[in-house]
């Protein structure tokens, strides 16, 4: 057996048999996802939903007639108040309502009650509209016209976006995000117990004395790394489509719509994963470098868990970000070369069938560069006695 | 031709560790590097497995230079560290498949080697069980056979009975002189000074980074009085500290 292989397989062996480890990156991501992925919105709609059903107290001032039955339409209950606004600075009702020659002021706690009080309001201003809409009906044909002539035509919009774009839906980006987080994290487990914990241990020392050169010790310790990561981010993709899979049926039995849209695009067909996986191997690898070389820098397990949590939030914070800004960055190839950047933006194009060969050229070369940069760098704290032995 | 060290130095950034350090030890012997935790006896023996680099002098195990040639000085030597060194996942027989690959032993010959070693260390059920459910004196044992697999000419030890219990320490003990018969060059660094009394043949006192005797141990007691090894290892001390 080679050494680097004798390597990879110890670690790999202590890892399967470190249960906790094991249930941390494998288990969990599973079960974990779903809950993370649509435990928020589903919570915040089903609350925001059950407010709208409910009905609240408008305190109202100078209100005509058709107002009040417009809002009493929408659920409202109506109660005359000669100070509005401090009816429901004082919680004697939920939103206050003054009307005057040419205006409406509205009154809510807005910055107190944040989404609540956006849900009221949204639900208010329905009421609103459908009374302005009224009351421009009841002027035009007043002065002989048609209320059509307001709406000389509609207007409709088309998605035009290839099927793959449109499978990713809104989550799009964040598939990308998920993906390189799972890499990371399910790698870290295992290069800190390899590195900072062998330290720890005094196993490194007894590694490092034995007949093996520094460069096989890396990749057999690599390679287990990557493995895990590998299996940590398939954990999550199951996890994911758990997640899409209940969205999906949810949103087919609720409302009718298209399920593919929150599915989180993992239809994916068979190029597709592979040009992931490629990026994703590359990525994990200059990932990986960078944890070897701080892991083994570290004078302790809590010490290079500390590290590398930064390295995981510099990492992961660009790609966070990247996740708002993408739709307004142009189409320069140039930004596949940036590190880190540069292979979330080329998954997000995967996804939306929109990587061609440069995109995937510059990807790739990049990142393969920036990978073996990082594991010269682990190779030279390895051989580092100051960072071997440093305690 | 087991270990020449020859002016030996080494500064790490503002600590010059060792200070122009020489000494043999030869086929069939044991030396015993004595000296209190931070003398430098770690640092020797870290330069002697080309595990750092020196910054002066020279060194030779079984004739070749750790720092040039590393690979060749490790697959001859055997090293044993205080801390243990076990990977707590892996079984007994595991620990010794890892270590006995790079030693270039086939998947047969290591089950041959690994059952010559369960006889002649007791073994059994160490070899089953996985590390973090041994008893210190199962891993002992394991660490012992481990530093013996591949019939190393030369043993480095250090501080080898720092994590072991009475039965286990004397087990190692034992051990150490039997190997000395079969002929094996061995160098013993500890600050326990009884251990060093009972085993070496020669010993030297390692102090601030300099080896301020050479010689048996009826020589130092001789020279510095005392009845004991320890007392003269104390008073060998205190004549540098009134002379500094």
């Amino acid at each position: 057996m080679p050494p680097s292989w004798n390597v990879f397989w110890k670690e790999a062996l202590s890892f399967f048999r470190d249960r906790r480890a094991v249930i941390n990156q494998l288990l969990l991501p599973v079960l974990l996802m779903p809950v993370f992925a649509i435990g928020p919105a589903y919570l915040i709609g089903k609350l925001g939903q059950a407010e709208l059903e409910k009905t609240q107290v408008v305190a109202v001032k100078g209100a005509p007639g058709g107002l009040i039955a417009e809002l009493k339409k929408a659920r409202f209950q109506v109660k005359p108040d000669p100070d509005p606004e401090k009816a429901v600075r004082e919680g004697a009702a939920d939103l206050g309502l003054i009307v005057e020659p040419g205006r409406i002021r509205v009154f809510a706690k807005v910055s107190q009650e944040g989404l609540k009080a956006e849900a009221l309001m949204g639900k208010l201003n329905q009421a609103l509209e459908a009374y302005k809409a009224r009351v421009v009906a009841e002027r035009l044909r007043a002065a002989g016209l048609d209320p059509s002539v307001l709406t000389p035509f509609v207007v409709e919009t088309v998605d035009v976006s290839p099927p793959e774009a449109k499978k990713a839906g809104f989550m799009g980006f964040l598939i990308p995000m998920f993906l390189l987080m799972f890499i990371i994290g399910g790698s870290m487990s295992v290069i800190i117990d390899a590195t900072a914990g062998e330290k720890e241990r005094g196993t490194l020392e007894v590694l490092l004395a034995a007949p093996v050169r520094v460069w096989d010790i890396l990749m057999g310790k690599l390679l287990a790394a990557l493995l895990v990561g590998f299996l940590s981010t398939l954990a999550g993709i199951l996890g994911l489509m758990l997640a899409g899979l209940y969205t999906a049926r949810a949103v087919s039995f609720s409302e009718g719509g298209e399920a593919e849209a929150l599915s989180f695009g993992l239809q994916l067909d068979p190029r597709a994963l592979v040009l992931l996986f490629v990026t994703g191997v590359l990525f994990a690898t200059m990932v990986v470098g960078i944890e070897l070389a701080l892991g083994v820098y570290a004078r302790s397990y809590k010490e290079a868990q500390s590290s590398i949590g930064i390295l995981y939030m510099v990492v992961i914070l660009p790609i966070a970000l990247l996740g708002t800004a993408s739709a307004f960055i142009g189409e320069n190839p140039a930004y596949y070369a940036i590190p880190i950047v540069g292979p979330a933006l080329y998954m997000d194009a995967v996804l939306k069938a929109k990587a061609d060969l440069t995109a995937t050229l510059i990807t790739w070369g990049s990142t393969l560069f920036y990978a073996g940069l990082t594991l010269v760098l682990a190779y030279r704290s390895f051989t580092r006695e100051e960072a071997v032995f440093r305690n | 031709m087991g270990i020449e060290v020859q002016d030996l130095r080494k500064r790490y950034k503002r600590v010059e560790a060792l200070k122009g350090v020489s000494f043999t030890v030869r086929p069939g012997e044991v030396f015993a590097l004595l000296g209190p935790n931070g003398a430098g006896k770690t640092t020797t023996l870290r330069i002697l497995v080309g595990l750092i680099k020196r910054t002066g002098g020279a060194v030779r195990v079984l004739g070749e230079d750790p720092e040039a040639a590393p690979l060749a000085v490790r697959r001859r030597l055997g090293y044993v560290t205080g801390g243990m060194g076990l990977y707590d996942r892996l079984t007994g027989e595991e620990t010794l498949r890892f270590f006995g690959r790079f030693y270039g032993f086939s998947a047969a010959e290591l089950g041959e080697r690994i059952a010559e070693l369960d006889t002649e260390f007791a073994l059994g059920e160490a070899l089953r069980r996985r590390v973090e459910q041994m008893s210190s004196g199962m891993r002992q044992k394991i660490l012992v056979a481990r530093a013996f697999l591949h019939r190393p000419e030369v043993l480095l030890l250090d501080e080898p009975t720092a994590a072991l219990d009475v039965f286990a320490r004397r087990a190692l003990l034992d051990r150490v002189a039997e190997e000395r018969e079969r002929g094996r060059a061995i160098l013993y660094s500890t600050h326990v000074l009884p251990e060093a009394e009972e085993l070496a043949d020669r010993v030297g006192f390692l102090y601030e980074g300099r080896l301020i005797f050479v010689g048996t141990v009826e020589e130092a007691k001789a020279r510095f009085g005392g009845p004991t090894l320890e007392h003269a290892f104390i008073h060998a001390v205190e004549e540098v500290r009134h002379a500094a």
